[in-house]
């Protein structure tokens, strides 16, 4: 028994040892920063002077009255509707066509990944040009196509879709490696069992392919709405102000970030951090909750 | 365990660690604002007085008058001429690293740069180690670095940071001392530069204003020379109508009159041109929707969409002049500069005029004070003595590196005794601007120029691409503005009501 009970307490100092200091840095990095910006939501906090007066909600209900914020909360959504169901939709195309290329899918899978190694300053000013409308080359093509040149980033309507084109060819690559990963999961045995019985592509598609890749599916849709919900980036160096034409291209983080540290209005532009999060937190609870399923085939 | 069961323990887990958190990190009450302190080692020049003044009262008791003549020998020390320029008398024994932060410009970089070198000099012990960074980078950079008591000793600043320093008592005011009355009353900047405890914390080169600039190709082509350039708006339309080309299919080729990139900028000339103001005089409230500010708008509006001088789809003025895309276009005296460094074989071609005015304008429109170095509070004052010898020997002992910077950096120096120095009166640029600086509106560091630039933004994105009226359009930014002027508890002083049109 003590044999068992020293080796038990070995056990324990061992995974103590591996989690603590785990444990130690989230907390630090994590944890107390959240908690300390929280606390600055709440009050008057000055950079600065480096103190504040708590004043409740405050800044929770400036976000409310807010017609900026509504705007940006109004894109994201909107930047999210678009660009979570093209990049799925074409990942899944994508991953199923390169799956079959053969010897060629290695070449296809590192085609499509360089976007994403790429430097998102770099292709996003290049973007930027490519989308002017009298120099650029996107309208160049549809002139000598006798198409009528189209505004893009500097159009109301086209300037969040023209956002949300560059994010998907940047990121796809991503969302094609993992779909491949779950693709390579998925037991042959199925597809030949459904051959023998006459399916045929779309069958097996649609009968085999997805449902078994439900899994995968559900992890890159969670990950793909948060990672939408939080765009900054490719708007921030694209559009014009930025968040323009009209702060049609104005998200969620782009005014938390010009609130805090344009405006230096760092109080206001926490809470409006935590508004986010609690809108990014509602949202993939419910997605976990509709999409839980036991996943037995 | 069920997925829901798992989820509660964790975000119990992460509501107590905020909790936790913030009981740790209670706000503490604002603590009054901290005043400015006053390097002492500048107490000496007074002590060297004194003994005069002591020895005075010996021969007092000989003549009543005496009391009378005590006040002469001040008068017969009163200063003559540029005594400012006298090279101050070291006090510190500082012996180490003086840091100055800047962003990227390079005239004034390049002139920082080889006063520092001059200074270093005649300072053995003493490095200024000057860093430039990206503009976009200083403002954040600067701020954090402050707090954190890692930032420089003194850096260039802009109006908004300053105004934000400022109000947080860590910047340092100038010394009357070393910045004699006699000196700061010859600078523009001087009456808008001071705050409401009356001290001035930001040194100002120059004054940077809107100016008119024409491409001197084009104008040739067409037959025109220097004296068809327009000094009214009506003119400037007819001309421009006629330099505007558009092209078969809708696109604009050529502008006439460029303005992208700028359109709320030349707003604000236009305002100031109709007399207009942008705030009440306690900034509490915009006046964007004034008649002076509506017909400004609709000015600037009617240039796109009536007058069909330029187009919302084309780059900005810079672009258009270097790709001789533009016969005139608006931008600030920084152009020229800007022209050098991205297309420096068609500066030649850069022609520069005062930009037109509405009949009876009472101002040319505004110019907005080039702020220069302020010194941080927190410095040791021995750091700081050093600091104020080397601003002292930048400004005030030579004249004529004012007139260098003002040469490279295209900005008329701030000073009213230089204006009609020859070499500004040869250069076009500042001759402009030298001109109309008595008939500028100053309107000091409004939030126009920075938080509230957006919702203007936003206004003249509404008018020029939706077609929308300048009332409606600047009213929906009024009520942004005034809603952030409330929300934010931030407080301006404004200038604005400050000029008065010279006789």
């Amino acid at each position: 028994m003590n044999f068992f009970r020293a080796r038990r307490r070995q056990q324990l100092i061992f995974a103590a040892c591996v989690i603590v200091p785990m444990l130690a840095s989230y907390a630090l990095f994590l944890v107390w920063p959240v908690g300390w910006a929280f606390s600055i939501s709440l009050s008057d906090w000055n950079l600065f002077q480096n103190a504040g007066n708590f004043v409740g909600l405050r800044n929770y209900m400036r976000a409310f009255r807010d017609p900026i914020f509504r705007i940006s909360l109004t894109n994201t959504f909107y930047y999210a509707i678009l660009s979570v169901p093209l990049g799925l939709g074409l990942a899944i195309l994508l991953g199923v066509l390169i799956q079959g290329a053969g010897r060629f899918r290695s070449l296809f899978r590192v085609l499509y990944f360089m976007p994403v190694l790429t430097s998102e300053i770099a292709t996003g000013v290049l973007w930027r040009w490519l989308y002017q409308p009298e120099y650029g080359l996107f309208n160049s093509i549809l002139s000598a196509i006798n198409l009528p040149r189209l505004g893009w980033l500097y159009s109301p309507e086209l300037a969040m879709p023209s956002v949300v084109a560059y994010a998907t060819w940047k990121g796809i690559g991503f969302t094609v490696i993992i779909i491949m990963a779950g693709l390579d999961g998925i037991d042959e045995t199925y597809y030949e069992a459904a051959r023998v019985d006459g399916a045929n592509l779309w069958n097996l598609f649609w009968h085999i392919t997805l449902p078994l890749l439900r899994p995968t599916l559900t992890f890159v849709l969670v990950t793909g709405v948060i990672g939408s919900l939080q765009v900054f980036g490719p708007v921030y160096v694209m559009t014009q102000g930025p968040g323009g034409p009209l702060n049609r291209t104005r998200t969620m983080v782009l005014h938390q970030y010009q609130t805090a540290f344009l405006s230096f209005q760092w109080p206001y532009g926490t809470a409006i951090a935590f508004i986010s999060f609690a809108i990014i937190m509602a949202l993939t609870l419910a997605q976990l909750r509709l999409l839980r399923r036991r996943w037995e085939y | 365990m069920s997925k829901r069961s798992a989820l509660l323990p964790l975000s119990i887990l992460i509501l107590a660690s905020m909790i936790l958190a913030m009981a740790g990190c209670q706000p503490t009450a604002a603590p009054t604002s901290v005043p400015p302190t006053s390097a002492p080692v500048e107490s000496e020049p007074e002590t060297e007085a004194e003994p005069e003044t002591e020895a005075q009262p010996e021969t007092e008791p000989e003549e009543e008058a005496e009391p009378e003549e005590e006040a002469e020998p001040e008068a017969e020390a009163e200063p003559e001429g540029k005594f400012w320029s006298e090279p101050l008398e070291l006090t510190s024994d500082y012996q180490g690293e003086l840091v100055l932060w800047d962003w990227g410009f390079e005239a004034r970089n390049n002139w920082v740069q080889k006063y520092i070198d001059e200074w270093q000099a005649d300072h053995p012990g003493v490095t200024i180690r000057y860093e430039i960074m990206p503009e976009s980078d200083v403002g954040s950079k600067l701020s954090t670095a402050v707090v954190a008591g890692t930032g420089p000793d003194f850096s260039v600043l802009n109006l908004e940071w300053r105004t934000e320093f400022q109000r947080n008592g860590l910047l340092e005011p100038l010394p009357a001392e070393f910045f004699p009355e006699e000196w700061r009353n010859l600078l523009y900047s001087t009456p808008y530069a001071r705050t409401d405890d009356g001290n001035i914390y930001v040194t100002s080169v120059g004054a940077m204003g809107a100016v008119m600039y024409w491409d001197k190709s084009i104008f040739a082509d067409a037959g025109l020379t220097e004296e068809d350039v327009p000094e009214t708006w009506d003119e400037l339309i007819d001309l421009a109508q006629e330099l505007t080309v558009w092209n078969d299919d809708g696109t604009l080729d050529r502008a006439g009159f460029g303005i992208n990139g700028m359109p709320v900028w030349m707003w604000f000339d236009l305002v100031a041109q109709k007399g207009g103001h942008f705030y009440d005089e306690e900034v509490d409230q915009a006046l964007w929707t004034e008649t002076a500010s509506v017909e400004a708008a609709q000015l600037v509006k009617d240039l796109y969409m009536t007058y069909e001088v330029t187009s919302p789809d084309v780059p900005w003025w810079g672009e258009l002049f270097c790709n001789g895309k533009a016969a005139m276009g608006y931008a600030y005296s920084w152009f020229p500069g800007w022209a050098n460094s991205n297309c420096p074989d068609k500066v030649v071609d850069l022609g520069i005029a005062p930009l037109p005015t509405f009949d009876n304008a009472p101002a040319q429109g505004l110019q907005l004070e080039e702020d220069f170095i302020g010194v941080f509070s927190y410095v040791d004052p021995e750091k700081k003595a050093l600091i104020w010898d080397f601003l002292h020997f930048l400004l005030l002992e030579d004249d004529e590196r004012i007139i260098e910077l003002a040469l490279d950096f295209g900005v008329p120096p701030d000073r009213m005794d230089l204006a009609d120095d020859p070499r500004i009166m040869e250069n076009d640029l500042l001759r402009v601007g030298a001109e109309v600086a008595p008939y500028s509106v100053r309107p000091g560091p409004l939030p126009m120029f920075g938080d509230h630039h957006a919702f203007l933004t936003t206004a003249f994105e509404e008018m020029l691409l939706q077609d929308a009226s300048p009332e409606q359009a600047l009213s929906s930014a009024v009520d942004q503005a005034n809603l952030d002027l409330e929300a934010s508890g931030k407080t301006y002083i404004s200038t604005e009501y400050q000029y008065t049109p010279p006789e």
